[in-house]
């Protein structure tokens, strides 16, 4: 893509030729975008897409490579819902990374690695990812050829979706493999109250004060962090009830404002899979429940806990 | 079909505006005269800095005195803008007004094909040379005269429709002012004050 | 208001509607509907007895629906005139009212929509604009979340003679507000709703925070913006004056509000721009100051009096310098937000200027009316003959044609508007148009014609719309191909099938066809008459073998420069992919098709000449000597 002339074509001119990039100019700067990302709020302060479209259209070319606007989008499309001049940002931001890459800019991004002899080369990774990081490559080891995953560090967004997909456990990502999340689970003193573990999104839960919420609950709740509800295994959720949990509530973003895509529609039905599976082995219904908070639902989880804790006191008396 | 200013020979004349940069900047007005000037019953041919200023009026004027012009074509901008000027010209100068005919050749060509001067003159000269050739059939004609009724009609009773229809009114005119809803008043009867001056709306 | 109802000049009819408008300057006939009232506004002393008594109530539109009316009632209490009238859709008939109003016997249950014939010289349209609703905007949650409210809820709530006698408080619990946020730009300059700034609403947010300043001083208020824009007289001085009164002003359009589901307060997240962050900030309540928007009826009002609209759908003025308030009909005029968002001051001088307007025709004792309109060559009608015909009645939009068997048509040429319709429409070539006859408009096609007929793309334009759209490309500077060549007349009706015919005869390399959108055309329904005929050549085109988009139709309005800019782009496409000797092939294949179908016009006066003068000009020498420049 680099062609000879890129040092005389403008930023601007090299961001409206790929794809996706072609709206920037129609940028008023009302920061709307900034006001809607998750990114800004909850991880870096410095993240702002305004400011990026700015030093595009102002040919930084350097700053706008270092930014880390540039890697840390997800293309949740949060903004581009609420843009009023319908500009579709994380095109835009995609459009800058890949000329950051072609001038050898790397992600900063915690990625995922795939274990090499574990792979089976199935292909469900490729399949579950929702930014085509993960490719089958025909790959030579001790004279033999085999088909495993190969997973493009640059496109990676981290957020283990493939992780909690993969059947064979060969994919792994730093703070987040199997052993780190199950590690979090630890049953509480309850003193007769039921006990719940909740699986929550790092992203799901827009407001500090509804993450202070959950914690008002020592005595019940057990919080398991997790960076998309995408990267759960059904085996944790069991193995919390096995631990002797009374039950496990998964919160996650509503489906159209998952972080990474698709990774709240996958762990819905990955959750509803396992209640079918369960009520067929004759377990009470709504041990294990998947909420949606979406942006707008400030305190939900207030009333979602309270009304798993009475459903899971009811089904203690009953017993 | 011909006949006017007791003269049956056709006698065109051809005024080419420069409208300063506007048309002048991309094509040379001159060339275009002087191409015009070969057309067939073409008499004279002039170029103006501003045919629409009193100096460019004055000349269409003359000419058409000078030459006995019995047709005029006037290559500058757009009908919607100034064919009722040009009408008036030509009249003053004692010509039927529906014997000029004007080929426009800002709109929709200089500042159309600003980036394409050599294409924007070959343009314009074809522009000029049609309304030559359609000016050489041209017919006087007479205004049409229509009774008025002296009665307006106002639709909408807001604040612009109000104050429409009590201008009218102030001018001796009879005025409907018909309003959908069932009071007048409009937006403005639903605000509390208003900016800058905070009045009150009512 | 109450001038308006008192001046014996004015003839205010309320809840009335414009059904149809015939006729033409100086000469229009307005047909009127008179809805029913149900009470006699000639005996309605306004005393307000039968509201007393009557037992159904419904939201009171006046009020923004958030306050009741009876079903006998008047919208608010200074209604001008202070009559009331009966919502039939809510009435239950008990005849409550009609007891109460006792001798008055100004209630009449019988009463009927009535319609009436005006005669008017002129018109005025001021039918003003309506308001976006923000639910469409779910980020904002209006309708979810009882405290955000719009700017007309806030500007009865907030009025002494509104519902709560201007006593503020929030919808949700009653309770006085001690912080309210003012949101901008909410519906406007989005391309998702209203492209285009509303005007007036930068203004309006101050004007109602210094308001609830003043009325609330311990308030927090709080106006979220894009841009502030204060351009006329006296505006930034009222900005200036709303900071010092201690109103925060911060930059930064809002890409969510939240609630607190206990208190019900509301959270308004933003980026706040000089400080380079998101603020989520909390309020008692919201204001969403919402976009200017067209009525909902202008499609109608546009059709009844065939005005143009703007993209966006205000109504279109003549000339947007020139002729401000002029609509392209003669003696119809345009004032206030109707033609675009306006605030109180604009809409007044507007008022004032278009009864300028109008008053300019209603005082002249006759006015002048072009004279391009249609005339008959006896001779050359077939009907004249003794021979059935009559299509030109048939395409005339204003019934100006009197029509007899065995005679020639007559043309009433006062009522013949010069569309042309006829003209073009006629089988044997025996109506033409003054100032647009045949041989001058054929002499046209051939001199533009003349030099690489191939190269060209000669462009059929009607005078109201597609030239105008022509023009706005050239005032916008839209680059098209200088291969097009324009020609003008009056309406696409008179775009005549000879034309077409002896321009691919010629050799064109495409030829557009371009008038109004139906429902913009000046001459009612002209358009349509041009429109059949085009549709039936493109498909005879394409059964002798033309390459498609040769020849093409397109509706281009006065406001679409872009688009013809583009259409003529795309032909100059089609012609850049056909190679030029394939080109040639086609043209000298089509030609005996096209001479065949273009030979009567060959009989019509002057076109013989027509055609020859065009050769000289054509081979660019004159028949006299070049006069001296």
């Amino acid at each position: 893509m680099a062609d000879q002339n890129s040092q005389h074509t403008s930023f601007a001119d090299q961001v409206r030729a790929i794809p996706g990039g072609e709206h920037i100019e129609d940028c008023y700067a009302c920061g709307t975008c900034v006001s809607t990302c998750m990114i800004q709020q909850k991880k870096e302060p410095r993240f702002n897409p305004r400011r990026l479209l700015r030093m595009v259209m102002m040919d930084m070319r350097q700053e706008a490579f270092e930014s880390p606007t540039t890697w840390l989008c997800s293309a949740c499309d949060l903004c581009y819902s609420a843009c009023p001049q319908e500009i579709h940002i994380s095109s835009v931001i995609s459009a800058v990374k890949e000329l950051a890459v072609e001038a050898g800019y790397e992600s900063p991004l915690e990625t995922v690695s795939v274990d090499e002899e574990l792979c089976s080369g199935c292909g469900v990774c490729a399949m579950a990812c929702p930014y085509e990081a993960p490719r089958l490559v025909e790959k030579g080891t001790n004279g033999d050829t085999k088909r495993i995953s190969e997973v493009n560090a640059n496109a990676c967004m981290g957020c283990g979706i493939c992780v909690g997909a993969c059947p064979m456990g060969a994919i792994s990502r730093p703070g987040v493999s199997n052993q780190d999340v199950r590690a979090q689970i630890s049953l509480p003193e309850a003193n007769g109250h039921p006990r719940m573990a909740v699986f929550v999104c790092d992203w799901a839960l827009r407001v500090d004060a509804d993450v202070a919420l959950l914690e008002s609950y020592p005595e019940n709740v057990n919080i398991i962090h997790i960076p998309c509800t995408g990267r759960i295994d059904p085996e944790m959720a069991l193995q919390a009830l096995d631990s002797g949990f009374d039950g496990v509530l998964v919160c996650g973003c509503a489906v159209d404002e998952c972080h990474f895509q698709r990774g709240s529609f996958v762990s819905s039905f990955k959750i509803r899979l396992l209640n079918q599976v369960l009520g067929e082995v004759d377990m009470e219904l709504g041990r294990i429940r998947f909420i949606k908070i979406g942006t707008q639902d400030r305190g939900r989880i207030r009333s979602e806990v309270d009304d798993m804790l009475e459903h899971l006191s009811a089904l203690k008396v009953a017993s | 079909m011909v006949g006017d200013n007791g003269n049956n020979e056709i006698r065109i004349g051809v005024f080419l505006c420069h409208c300063g940069s506007n048309i002048a900047g991309v094509v040379d007005p001159r060339e275009i005269a002087e191409y015009a000037a070969t057309l067939p019953n073409v008499v004279r041919s002039v170029d103006t800095m501003y045919a629409c200023a009193d100096s460019g009026q004055s000349l269409i004027k003359e000419e058409i005195q000078k030459h006995n012009l019995n047709r005029v074509v006037v290559s500058a901008c757009s009908v919607r803008m100034h064919e009722p000027t040009f009408r008036a010209v030509v009249k003053e100068a004692g010509l039927n007004p529906f014997l000029m005919e004007m080929a426009n050749i800002r709109e929709q060509c200089t500042w159309a094909h600003g980036h394409h001067p050599e294409e924007a003159l070959e343009k314009a000269k074809s522009l000029t040379a049609a309304a030559v050739a359609k000016a050489r059939f041209l017919t006087p004609l007479d205004m049409i005269k229509v009774p008025v009724t002296q009665k307006a009609m106002v639709v909408g009773g807001g604040v612009a429709g109000i104050n429409a229809a009590l201008d009218l009114a102030d001018q001796g005119v009879e005025t409907i002012l018909v309003e959908k809803e069932p009071t007048i008043g409009g937006v403005m009867a639903q605000l509390n004050k208003t900016f800058p001056t905070m009045d009150c709306s009512i | 208001m109450v001038d308006a109802s008192r001046h014996p000049k004015v003839d205010v009819r309320t809840y009335t509607e414009v059904e149809r408008v015939e006729g033409f300057v100086g000469n229009f006939k307005a047909q009127l509907r008179e809805k029913a009232r149900f009470v006699f506004e000639d005996r309605c002393n306004g005393c307000g007895d039968c509201a007393e008594v009557c037992p159904i109530e419904v939201p009171n539109y006046f009020e923004l629906n958030i306050a009741p009316r009876k079903a006998i009632d008047v919208a608010m209490s200074q209604s001008v005139p202070l009559v009331y009238n009966i919502d039939m859709d809510s009435c239950i008939e008990c005849y409550q009212c009609v007891e109460a109003c006792g001798e008055l016997d100004a209630i009449d249950f019988s009463m009927e929509d009535k319609l009436v014939w005006e005669d008017i010289g002129s018109i005025v349209i001021a039918t003003g604009f309506n308001h976006f609703d923000p639910s469409a905007m779910t980020e904002y949650g209006y309708g979810r979340f009882p405290n955000v409210i719009t700017a007309m809820e806030m500007e009865r709530l907030n009025n002494s003679a509104g519902p709560t006698g201007g006593n503020l408080i929030r919808p949700s619990d009653g309770k006085n507000p001690e912080s309210i946020a003012i949101i901008n730009c909410v519906g406007s300059r989005d391309k998702r709703f209203n492209p285009s700034c509303s005007n007036f609403c930068c203004m309006y947010a101050i004007k109602n925070a210094v308001l609830l300043k003043q009325a609330y001083p311990d308030m927090e208020l709080s106006v979220y913006y894009i841009d502030i824009r204060t351009p006329s007289k006296g505006y930034e001085e009222f900005y200036d004056r709303a900071r010092k009164l201690g109103i925060r002003f911060i930059q930064g359009r809002p890409g969510l509000i939240t609630e607190d589901p206990e208190t019900q307060n509301v959270f308004v997240h933003s980026e706040d721009r000089d400080l380079g962050r998101v603020t989520e900030r909390e309020y008692d309540m919201v204001m969403l100051n919402q976009a200017a928007i067209p009525q909902p009826d202008a499609d109608t009002i546009s059709s009844v009096l065939n005005i143009t609209q703007s993209p966006g759908g205000w109504f279109m003025e003549y000339h947007p310098k020139l002729r401000p308030l002029d609509t392209p009909t003669d003696g119809i005029f345009l004032a206030g937000a109707c033609q675009g968002p306006k605030d109180i001051p604009s809409s007044v001088a507007q008022g004032a200027g278009a009864a300028a307007r109008a008053g300019r025709v209603v005082h002249s004792e006759e006015w002048e009316i072009e004279p391009t309109v249609a005339v008959v060559w006896e001779d050359r009608c077939i009907s004249a003959e003794g021979k059935k015909c009559g299509v030109c009645v048939r395409a005339c939009p204003y019934g100006s044609i009197l029509y007899e068997e065995g005679k020639a048509p007559e043309i009433v040429t006062a009522k013949c508007h010069g569309c042309g319709g006829c003209v073009a429409e006629c089988p044997h070539n025996a109506i033409t148009q003054l100032h647009f006859t045949d041989a001058q408009i054929l002499a046209q096609i051939q001199t533009l014609l003349a030099d690489k007929p191939e190269e060209k793309i000669l462009a059929f334009r009607c005078h109201w719309c597609s030239y105008g759209g022509a023009d706005l490309a050239g005032v916008s500077h839209f680059d098209y191909s200088a291969n097009e060549r324009g020609l003008r007349v009056m309406c696409s009706a008179r775009m005549d099938a000879d034309f077409i015919y002896e321009a691919f005869r010629l050799g064109a390399g495409a030829v557009l066809f371009s008038g109004c959108h139906p429902q913009d055309c000046h001459y009612i329904t002209g358009q349509r008459v041009g429109a059949k005929r085009a549709k039936r050549m493109l498909k005879q085109f394409e059964r002798v073998g033309m390459t498609s988009g040769r020849f093409r139709i397109e509706w281009i309005s006065a406001a679409e420069g872009d688009k013809y800019a583009r259409v003529v782009n795309e032909m100059q496409d089609v012609l850049d992919s056909i190679p030029e000797e394939e080109l040639q092939e086609e043209i000298e294949k089509l030609q005996p098709y096209m001479e065949k179908r273009a030979r009567r016009m060959r009989e019509v006066p002057q076109i013989e000449e027509a055609a020859s003068f065009a050769e000289k000009i054509a081979l660019g020498h004159g028949t006299q000597d070049p006069a001296s420049t």
